[in-house]
């Protein structure tokens, strides 16, 4: 897999201006986000009071990574749709061929669709998230909540959504795309909402993809009895790190086996 | 800069040949290639432009080698491909889509990519709506900013394939005479069905049929072979008969004139019947009739 940095940094911007660009992105978080608020932003759970009481009663660190991980839960759900037709879209606009005509290698163009279309469909997550840090750091009249807010949303965000994202943008290379983003939001709400359940789950393991390993047990949320998650799971710092490095390490595998069918494809035809 | 091809066959899944051992060479200049569709024109230019990889046999441009990786990624650097079926993203402005495209190219000066998408649309006339977004853009604006894509890294060989087609009289015309501007020192090949672009832009040219070509060489010798095969045909009563394929049917007045294409004079009446001389419509049609791929005519 060859990388050319000029020509991946080139694409990468393209892509992020294209998907940036698409009302659907903003459209799909707003209203999420706002159907979210409405069903969740009630009683004992309501965010302010929830949010409050937690920065009084606990770290900073440990209550922006209660609001990082509850971001992380919900908002997934629709990027992995958003970027589910990234891939196809070069297909049914007919550019793939010219592109191909090109010395920009496969592997550079496809990761720099990759890194632009995935921070674009990330910036209305990251406004979401944002929001929610301003309000924390106004409670806790800390500004130090804003470079810890960085470091808890790459240390538990992150790994997972570079995970999402390259699962979103690989699969539907084999898949079509509609059935893809039902698989998807299918897949989230089992694997990741729906925590009570007593069959297998991978929400539970490393490779849990809204940072639940990581959450626990880099950042010690299970220990807090004033968070709202009633998760029975525990994890120490050793396993939370252990999670981070095998989401990354399976999302470069992810990509170069998907570059690598893609090249088959394309030399078998 | 030449482009040699040797034996060039490709079949595709389903076992359908559709390029059947191939040998031509292709000088520098304007080239032309003809052929029906079906021929296997968009497969060889596919081939040649490193988007498809041939079951056998060989190609070299100029001293690439078109059988390695590194002799394709290097021909892509000199070549400019415009496709049949040109794509685009219709969210990107003409100018943004130029430029990436230019990223693509291996453009990495900026200041320099940026100039020469400047340039390149104002030679194509597309200054004024370069902010525009593609997808408001008509059928000739798109093969515009198409040619001018393909025209980004100045490169040594060009391809275009179906370039006009789809295009009104006047954008083809401004289409055939920019083309020929850019032959020189450039190889441009120029892949249609459409023989008159041929004809107003080419010297030499191709033709192909089943997947092999049945005459390369100078159109004046492709319309030499043509030579008292045409007639027009002037009557008030039907099509002449027999082996005959009509080029065009004309009404004057009560009689109807038919230029026809065959062997030996038609039958009519001595001043029904005068023989014409041939054009690269008349002599294509000529050559295509009957005629096998393994009866293939080279003329200096």
């Amino acid at each position: 897999m060859i990388l050319s940095l000029a020509e991946l940094v080139g694409a990468a911007r393209y892509e992020f201006r294209m998907q940036v660009r698409r009302p659907t992105v903003w459209i799909v978080f707003a209203a999420f986000t706002g159907l979210l608020v409405l069903l969740l932003n009630q009683g004992q759970s309501a965010l302010g009071p929830y949010y409050t009481h937690l920065v009084a009663h606990t770290t900073l660190l440990k209550a922006l990574a209660d609001w990082t991980f509850n971001v992380n839960t919900f908002l997934p759900i629709c990027l992995g749709p958003l970027l589910a037709d990234r891939l196809p879209r070069d297909h049914r606009t007919r550019v793939d061929e010219l592109f191909t005509s090109m010395p920009a290698p496969l592997g550079t163009r496809l990761v720099g669709k990759y890194l632009g279309a995935l921070l674009a469909t990330l910036l209305p997550m990251l406004i979401i998230y944002a929001v929610g840090v301003g309000y924390i750091a106004f409670l806790a009249r800390n500004p130090l909540a804003i470079p810890l807010a960085v470091v808890t949303f790459a240390a538990i965000a992150l790994p997972g959504m570079l995970f999402v994202g390259a699962f979103s943008i690989a699969c539907t290379a084999i898949l079509w795309t509609p059935l893809y983003q039902f698989l998807f939001i299918g897949y989230w709400y089992w694997n990741t909402l729906w925590f009570h359940a007593d069959i297998f789950n991978l929400s539970r393991t490393l490779l849990s993809p809204i940072g639940l390993i990581i959450v626990m047990g880099v950042f010690g949320l299970n220990e807090s009895s004033d968070s709202q998650h009633v998760i029975h799971i525990s994890a120490t710092p050793l396993q939370g790190v252990a999670s981070m490095v095998t989401l990354l390490a399976i999302t470069a595998l992810v990509l170069f086996a998907l570059e690598r069918y893609l090249h088959w494809r394309q030399v078998s035809q | 800069m030449r482009v040699a091809i040797e034996r060039l066959t490709k079949v595709y899944r389903g076992q359908v040949r559709a390029l059947q051992g191939i040998d031509l060479t292709i000088p520098s200049g304007m080239y032309g290639l003809l052929g029906p569709n079906g021929a296997g024109k968009t497969t060889l230019m596919r081939i040649l432009a490193g988007i498809l990889r041939p079951t056998s046999g060989a190609f070299h441009v100029g001293a690439l080698d078109g059988a390695t990786e590194r002799g394709r990624t290097a021909i892509k650097r000199i070549l400019g491909y415009l496709p049949q079926d040109l794509g685009m993203y219709p969210d990107l402005s003409a100018r943004e889509f130029l430029d990436y495209i230019g990223i693509l190219k291996g453009m990495d000066d900026r200041k320099l990519r940026q100039r020469q998408v400047e340039e390149l649309l104002q030679t194509v006339a597309l200054t004024e709506v370069a902010s525009r977004k593609l997808k408001g853009f008509s059928g000739g604006m798109k093969r515009r900013v198409g040619i001018a894509q393909a025209l980004l890294n100045d490169p040594q060989l060009l391809i275009v394939d179906e370039p006009t087609a789809g295009l009104d009289p006047e954008e083809r015309i401004r289409f055939r005479n920019l083309l020929a501007d850019l032959a020189g020192e450039r190889t441009v090949i120029l892949s249609t069905h459409i023989v008159e672009d041929i004809a107003q832009t080419c010297e030499r040219l191709a033709v192909m049929n089943h997947g092999g070509v049945v005459y390369f060489g100078g159109i004046a010798g492709l319309i030499d072979q043509a030579q008292g095969k045409v007639w027009t045909v002037t009557t008030v009563g039907p099509k002449p008969a027999g082996d005959y394929t009509v080029i065009a049917t004309m009404r004057q007045g009560a009689a109807t004139q038919y230029r026809v294409v065959g062997d030996g004079r038609p039958p009519g009446a001595q001043g029904e019947v005068a023989p014409v001389a041939p054009g690269l419509e008349e002599a294509y049609i000529w050559l295509m009739r009957d005629r096998r791929a393994e009866d293939a005519v080279a003329l200096a």
